[in-house]
């Protein structure tokens, strides 16, 4: 279990809200209840806690009697909310020592009392969260030969220092360490050498690979190109016809239909005789590209759409594009001296070795960065790790821009050598680690450590460890653990569990990002369904621990629901698998010992309402042909 | 590392049949390592018990206690207290630590609520692979490192035989995969060593005895007289 | 210490990205929201997904409201507009009308994220949008599945073809609209499939000039639309969309594969309308001192930094400087955020 500190101090404040609330619930009977039972430093009935006069009563009672956590039980109107966390903030209580509780809903003295007992509860089993002020290396490495990287280190350099690395010369054979303080091993003329650095940008960027199976099996040579070759040969084609093909490589990107332009523009000025461009879909969204298209246009490049499949045929005139023209009886014809494809973009070679020494995740066509849409277009895994450019799938013009200036953003919390971040990541009973790994393995963000030495109380004198920067909080490990070992600050098994203490028919462990949000919408659909429905938020489906299923159930819930992220979807990569391994787990549990189906598994995003009471009717109905849960355990 | 499987919860129910309070032993070396036998897994297989006796009428009290090893006496000596309040134990230790905590209180019976499987390497999260069988006459030495006891099917010291076929043995695992040759593995690490006259090498029949008990091992140099 | 003050005008997607990101750095935000709550226009999207993710990313606004709620350091005024704005040594002056209060402001930094607004048709009735109940925008489906649950429950049985008409005022030189606003193909797309996850057997045709999708797995995504979603591609823009005297909806067009002009009868019809400047934008334009690009977005530097306008401390955010997805918006939106903490030395 969770230690707690031991001077746990607790102000509670009970707002009427101007009247409001003893409209139905006398707040002097609720104070006398409360008096009576619980474990508290200091309890106030207010009239109006928002004004400026209370204020000030507040912040004098806070040193008066130490308050070190609040509960504030009224109206939960995002203004006393606001009030009331920059207040204890001011006086250095942070933001998860707080509890709000809203009466506004209390029918009588019993619900109120209950519910501040709850929150009560809840501030006594919270784990100290202070703020961590922590060292961190304000160099940033950007890995990458081409302009990509070049813009990224220039654009870097103006706020901290920068070392560009091409990867073939210097190159990456390891890293260690965290955001902040990340060891890179370097090889470096033959040398292996160690450098720190407190962050890393990778723009490696893609390059460009013919494939001729796309092109009838077209092999390059002297008049036909590729666009690449066409572009690095940089040759004089005046008074020459050129004949460019783009739709049949690189559909996952603009880089060829920017490149096209480019060129068909650039020939047009250095006189070419004609300049055709053959096209499926003409790709131009992205700043200015549609803008280049119609200066194109204008300057007389002949613009030819063609509908599934060209030829290539060479005929005494020239080479040619011959494809089906629906408004003409023959086949188009279009002659040229030099015909160019475009080709297909492919990760820059160390790509994959890098993800490999990063622990970083690939995705589509073996770029860097899976394909969530939690990764925004920078993001990788871990934390400190960044992509600019290319290499997690071609990107053009603008687009990298506005990639640096996000990376900036980013890396620049290094600059000032320092960062003052809450302390929440998991925390680790030494006494309870096994040091068996599965944590350290089973993190999505490799922001686990072990750790050795002798304040380390267990066999092994060793423990895992949660860096602050790296972790993200999603709480997998705590759940995996199998020594029980590991607790996240604020969801905390003990904290969890006593939520269903005396569960609900149906208790729903829902997603903050996905379930929670979409139970909320929900009860503005059908506040019905709420009467026999509990929500329990977890910060991420992955830190559903089987045993909080079984709890529920042990405890008296008929059914229980796992509302998370839909696949591909988790924000912290694995979360809602391991989820859904877990349910599979409790199911079968279940199934043993002969207790039916209840637990459902729901992929339920946070706009889907709808969805979320669907999954709870469909929830309900199992329950009904299951029968009241035999397994409650009478205590 | 020893590696253990939880045991079917129906032959631990029929264990437990006759008694009203039990305690569940978890024990936090190899068996939380392979995530069989930990605190978790304490948690865990108590919440399934007192669901399915409830579930029958018949409820039953849990104790849940995880302590370092239950292969020495001395960490099993703290679950004195627990065990004074039970009508019976249920060991989630490896099958050496659920004797030895029986041992150590003898009056009380003991079951167990694994099955011991083998000296196994964690591959992954969630795989484990048996690299060695405690033969007590190690001849990685002359096998690139590879056990051709623990490995080969047949634990064959001269292999491999006729039924290895592309790198995989013919006999099915019981996890119905595809084992790998021992011998292949052995040839192959063998050929990347430049040590393949080894192949040719007859490694003469093993003594079993080593490797059939009771065995016990005694280093006179260490053994202590406290009397 | 006295916290550096910020203003964010505009909390939809990029404007909630970045006060968040500014609070995490220690910034008061005043966040200014023209509508009753906040959140913008991508709260109100449905989810896309259909056995898996689609990256539609409209979940990620919603993750972003909630944490703006419980956020300290950011304070929402809603139902609120810039009325008044001045400049001075320490930074900026702002008065904000809001819910009917006028509310003086000081803050060292301002970011302009005002979104969009949907191309209005005005008086062009050729698509019969606003006459024809089925004939709907991609924002009005958007809403009617995220509101209602699914395509069935929102406009009942009976709908078996479904038109989708791309380009409704982007790439369209006759009004002066010579861009592309970059993310209809693809949400367009993503609607399709998830309307063919419900309804197996509804017929569902695209009607595009370019179709403008790519990114991430694209060429798969494509296949999986034309092959087994079997979602038919019109390479044609209609002419007219008409509904009466029928109850059914008649689509004009000219199929530019077979030169032939035809007319097909669909039950839904669903435009994607343009992305265009919000209507206030050019007003707050002129109060900032901010330019405005060809289009009427507002410009940014035309370089590197889109995110940097002509006045110091004034930067934008998302969509008000141009067409972007979702994912986009959320990274232009951090940017503009760190150059704030730029300009603010923090």
């Amino acid at each position: 279990m969770t230690k707690q500190i031991t001077n746990i101090r607790i102000g509670i404040y009970l707002c009427d809200c101007d009247g409001k609330v003893s409209k139905k619930v006398d707040l002097n009977s609720v104070k006398v209840a409360i008096q009576s039972k619980a474990e508290f430093e200091y309890i106030r009935a207010v009239e109006v806690a928002c004004t400026k006069a209370e204020r000030e009563q507040i912040v004098a009672e806070i040193d008066k009697y130490s308050l070190n956590r609040l509960l504030v039980a009224g109206c939960s109107d995002p203004f006393i909310v606001r009030q009331f966390l920059q207040l204890a903030d001011d006086k250095g209580i942070n933001r998860y020592n707080v509890e709000f509780v809203d009466l506004s809903a209390a029918e009588s003295v019993g619900a109120a009392v209950s519910a501040v007992d709850t929150a009560l509860n809840r501030l006594h089993l919270r784990a100290e969260v202070g703020y961590e002020e922590l060292a961190v290396i304000p160099d940033v490495l950007v890995i990458g030969a081409g302009s990509e990287a070049a813009a990224a280190a220039k654009a870097i350099a103006k706020n901290q220092p920068v070392v560009q690395i091409d990867n073939v010369g210097t190159r990456v054979i390891g890293l260690d360490g965290f955001p902040g303080a990340f060891t890179v091993i370097l090889l470096e003329n033959g040398q292996t050498v160690k450098k720190d650095f407190g962050a890393i940008v990778l723009a490696l960027g893609a390059v460009p690979q013919y494939d001729k199976s796309k092109y009838g099996g077209v092999e390059l040579g002297a008049d036909v190109l590729s666009l690449s070759q066409f572009i690095n040969a940089g040759k004089d084609y005046a008074g020459k016809k050129v004949g460019f093909a783009l739709g049949k490589a690189d559909e996952d990107s603009l880089l060829s239909f920017a490149a096209v332009l480019k060129a068909a523009l650039d020939l047009k000025e250095k006189g070419a005789s004609e300049v055709s461009i053959i096209y499926e879909d003409m790709k131009i969204c992205a700043d200015g590209l549609e803008q280049e298209y119609e200066r194109a246009r204008k300057k007389g490049v002949n613009f030819l759409k063609y509908t599934g499949e060209f030829q290539i045929t060479r005929f005494a005139s020239g080479i040619a594009f011959m494809y089906r023209e629906p408004f003409l009886a023959d086949p188009a014809k279009i002659v040229a001296d030099y015909i160019v494809l475009a080709e297909d973009f492919v990760p820059a070679a160390g790509t994959l070795e890098l993800a490999e020494i990063f622990d970083i995740r690939t995705g589509p066509g073996g770029f860097f960065q899976k394909d969530n849409v939690h990764s925004l277009p920078i993001r990788s895994n871990r934390a400190g790790i960044f992509f600019v450019g290319s290499c997690h799938g071609p990107i053009h013009g603008t687009d990298l821009y506005n990639e640096i200036e996000a990376v900036l953003a980013e890396v620049s919390a290094f600059a000032k050598g320092k960062v003052s971040v809450p302390s929440l990541q998991p925390k680790v009973e030494a006494e309870k680690c096994a040091v068996c790994l599965t944590c350290y393995r089973c993190c999505p963000h490799h922001a686990i450590e072990i750790v050795h030495g002798e304040e380390y109380n267990n066999m092994y004198f060793s423990a895992a460890r949660m860096n602050p920067l790296a972790c993200q909080r999603c709480g997998v490990c705590a759940a995996e653990c199998p020594g029980k070992a590991i607790q996240l600050p604020l969801y905390s098994d003990q904290e969890i569990l006593f939520e269903v203490q005396q569960p609900a028919r149906i208790v729903a462990y829902a997603c903050e990002n996905s379930g929670f949000l979409a139970s909320e919408f929900a009860k503005t659909l059908d506040p019905e369904l709420q009467k026999d429905l509990q929500i329990v938020e977890v910060p991420c489906s992955g830190k559903i621990d089987i045993i909080y299923l079984l709890k529920a159930l042990e405890n008296g819930a008929d059914g229980v629901m796992l509302c998370v992220c839909h696949k591909e979807n988790c924000k912290f990569v694995w979360g809602n698998d391991r989820a859904e391994q877990r349910k599979v787990r409790a199911q079968q549990i279940l199934n043993q010992v002969g207790l039916g189906e209840r637990i459902d598994f729901v992929h339920v995003a946070a706009n889907q309402g709808n969805q979320f009471n669907t999954a709870v009717k469909a929830m309900a109905e199992k329950i009904r042909q299951s029968g009241t849960n035999p397994g409650k355990v009478v205590k | 590392m020893i590696v253990a499987e939880g045991k079917p919860v129906e032959k631990i129910l029929e264990m437990l049949a006759p008694y009203k309070k039990v305690l569940i032993a978890g024990c936090r070396g190899c068996v939380t390592v392979c995530l069989t036998g930990g605190e978790k897994e304490v948690g865990i297989l108590a919440s399934q018990i007192r669901m399915a006796r409830s579930k029958d009428g018949n409820p039953i009290e849990i104790l849940e206690q995880t302590e370092e090893r239950q292969c020495d006496a001395e960490y099993n000596a703290k679950f004195l207290e627990n065990v004074g309040k039970v009508d019976a134990i249920v060991s989630l230790a490896c099958g050496i630590g659920i004797q030895y905590l029986g041992e150590k209180y003898p009056l009380t019976p003991i079951y167990p609520g694994v099955n011991t499987l083998m000296l196994g390497a964690n591959i992954d999260v969630g795989r484990w692979e048996e690299r060695c069988f405690a033969c007590g006459d190690c001849v990685l030495d002359k096998t690139g490192g590879i056990c051709p006891i623990a490995r080969c099917s047949k634990s064959l010291l001269n292999g491999p035989c006729g039924g290895s076929q592309f790198g995989k043995c013919e006999v099915s695992a019981p996890v119905k995969e595809d084992i790998p040759c021992g011998w292949q593995l052995i040839y192959d690490r063998l050929s990347a060593l430049g040590q393949l006259d080894k192949m040719s090498e007859i490694i003469p029949a093993k003594n079993w005895l080593r490797a059939k008990g009771p065995r016990t091992y005694v280093r006179e140099d260490l053994t202590l007289d406290r009397s | 210490m006295e916290r550096k003050k910020a203003l964010v005008i505009g909390a939809g997607a990029a404007g909630m990205t970045s006060a968040l990101d500014l609070a995490a750095r220690g910034v008061d935000v005043f966040l200014v929201e023209k509508a009753a709550d906040i959140g913008g226009r991508a709260a109100e999207y449905c989810c896309k997904a259909t056995d898996e993710c689609n990256r539609c990313a409209a979940c990620l606004v919603l993750q972003q409201k909630d944490k703006v709620a419980q956020e300290p350091l950011i304070q929402v005024f809603r139902n609120a507009s810039v009325k008044e704005f001045s400049k001075n040594k320490d930074g900026f002056k702002a008065t904000v009308a809001s819910d009917g209060q006028d509310v003086a402001l000081e803050c060292q930094a301002v970011i302009v994220a005002t979104g969009f607004d949907p191309y209005n048709l005005g008086r062009r009735s050729e698509f019969s949008y606003g006459l024809e109940k089925k004939v709907l925008s991609g924002l009005d489906l958007e809403r009617a599945l995220k509101e209602k649950g699914s395509l069935t429950a929102a406009f009942g049985p009976g709908i078996n073809k479904i038109g989708f008409v791309q380009c409704v005022g982007s790439r369209d030189l006759s009004i002066g609209n010579g861009y592309c606003s970059r993310v209809c193909c693809m949400y367009a797309a993503k609607l399709a499939k998830l309307i063919r996850s419900e309804l197996p057997e509804v017929e569902l045709d695209i009607f595009y000039m370019d179709f403008q999708s790519f990114g991430k797995g694209f060429a798969d995504f494509d296949k999986d639309l034309r092959e087994s979603d079997k979602v038919k591609f019109v390479r044609s823009i209609p002419s007219k969309i008409y509904g009466f005297p029928y109850d059914y909806l008649t689509v004009r067009y000219t199929d530019t594969l077979s030169g032939k002009t035809l007319e097909d009868k669909y039950d839904l019809i669903v435009l994607s309308l343009a992305i265009t400047p919000s209507a206030s934008s050019s007003e707050l334009a002129q109060k900032l001192g901010l330019g405005l690009d060809d289009y009427g977005f507002l410009a940014g530097d035309s370089g590197e930094e889109s995110m940097v306008t002509g006045q110091p401390g004034i930067f934008l955010a998302g969509v008000c400087q141009g067409p972007k997805d979702i994912p986009q918006t959320i990274g232009h939106a951090k940017a503009a955020a760190g150059k704030v903490c730029g300009f603010l030395e923090i």
